[in-house]
């Protein structure tokens, strides 16, 4: 495989398709006989167990969230790297509730992880809408609220754009 | 019992880098890309640990996240500066990382494919995550059949690779359709195509 384009050339270069990966598994082989579907439904069972345990297994974070705030939410200011700890386990609860299309999940983690950004005001009132939505995101987690159409997270943006305004 | 899927020898070696900053996404990524067959998955959570793996053996294909968090914090490498600037230090999203391993003059791998996971049918973040270099997308929810599709179409990928100054990455035009009328193709006149074995004389000579 390439690692480096040329640097001759200044106008637009068009390199030709790379093959390595069919070189790899073989000009000759056919991919259906590697992605069989047994293999294929296999895999769904996988992401179908994960999808099933989601709730459970993303429980730690949203705990070592609920701490975090609990701990913060009343200090008169807020250190970049707490705004930092509770970005990453947003984030972290965020990607995973993405996979599985849990909206309201992924909502509430995504302004999270905006105001732990949002330079627009103080850190502490920051601070104090991040504690709401940590609230808010333990009820999501309780009721195992999937909101696959994302209604409940339009509603919540809506109602943060307000908050905003 | 849940049955055992054998990984795939022909798959065997493929090296796969795994780049998602959530670690419950990344595992079930792991999981169903070794339940397709792949046994070389290398999963990192940092973006500086991306760019030690690309210099440090071949990778042929990243699977990364649009959307997530990818810190970018102590990542000289990518910038080739010896300490992080200032800018460094906020993290970076999957598409953004894309757009630097195409485009920076210090990427290890420019060339290398890249899939990417994103959120959901979002048009404008499809049009970034193209226009970032990005072979293919699969949009959330994961299915294990769209997954092989993308994959598949990454192993027979018959696009050339762009690189102008605007944009390096595969051709973004996925069908060869004729220019409308009265437009000059400039793909006959400007671009300059570089064949595999040129390509590969060019790399062992520089």
């Amino acid at each position: 495989m390439a690692d480096k384009p040329s640097q001759t050339h200044t106008g637009p270069i068009a390199y030709e398709p790379d093959q390595t990966l069919r070189e790899i598994i073989g000009k000759d082989t056919k991919l259906s006989e590697i992605f069989t579907p047994e293999r294929i439904q296999a895999c769904q069972k996988t992401i179908a167990d994960a999808r099933d345990s989601f709730f459970t297994v993303a429980e730690g974070d949203i705990v070592k969230l609920e701490k975090l705030a609990s701990d913060h939410v009343m200090a008169p200011d807020i250190s970049d790297d707490i705004f930092e700890d509770v970005s990453m386990l947003a984030g972290n609860i965020k990607g995973h509730a993405d996979l599985f299309g849990f909206t309201l999940v992924s909502a509430i983690g995504k302004h999270i992880i905006s105001f732990c950004e949002l330079k627009v005001r103080s850190p502490s009132t920051r601070f104090r809408v991040i504690a709401d939505l940590i609230k808010m995101q333990r009820v999501a987690f309780n009721h195992k609220v999937m909101d696959e159409r994302g209604a409940l997270a339009k509603e919540l943006a809506t109602s943060l754009q307000k908050f905003l305004a | 019992m849940p049955k055992i899927i054998k990984p795939d020898a022909k798959l065997e070696r493929i090296n796969v880098l795994l780049v998602n900053g959530s670690t419950h996404a990344s595992k079930l990524l792991e999981d169903v890309l070794s339940g397709l067959g792949f046994s070389n998955v290398q999963v990192v959570n940092d973006s500086s640990d991306v760019i030690k793996t690309l210099k440090r053996r071949v990778i042929h294909l990243i699977v990364t996240d649009g959307e997530l968090l990818v810190r970018k914090k102590r990542v000289p490498g990518m910038e080739g500066a010896d300490t992080p600037r200032p800018e460094d230090l906020l993290p970076i999203s999957g598409i953004e990382f894309v757009k630097r391993l195409r485009q920076s003059p210090h990427s290890p791998s420019p060339f290398v494919p890249v899939m990417m996971v994103i959120g959901k049918e979002d048009e404008a973040l499809l049009r970034r995550a193209r226009d970032a270099g990005v072979n293919e997308i699969i949009v959330k929810p994961l299915a294990a059949d769209d997954i092989c599709e993308r994959i598949s179409g990454i192993i027979d990928d018959k696009r050339f690779f762009i690189t102008a100054e605007s944009y390096k990455g595969p051709c973004r035009r996925r069908e060869r359709k004729p220019l409308p009328a009265g437009i000059e193709d400039r793909r006959k006149t400007d671009v300059r195509l570089v064949r595999r074995r040129e390509l590969h004389d060019n790399l062992r000579g520089s």
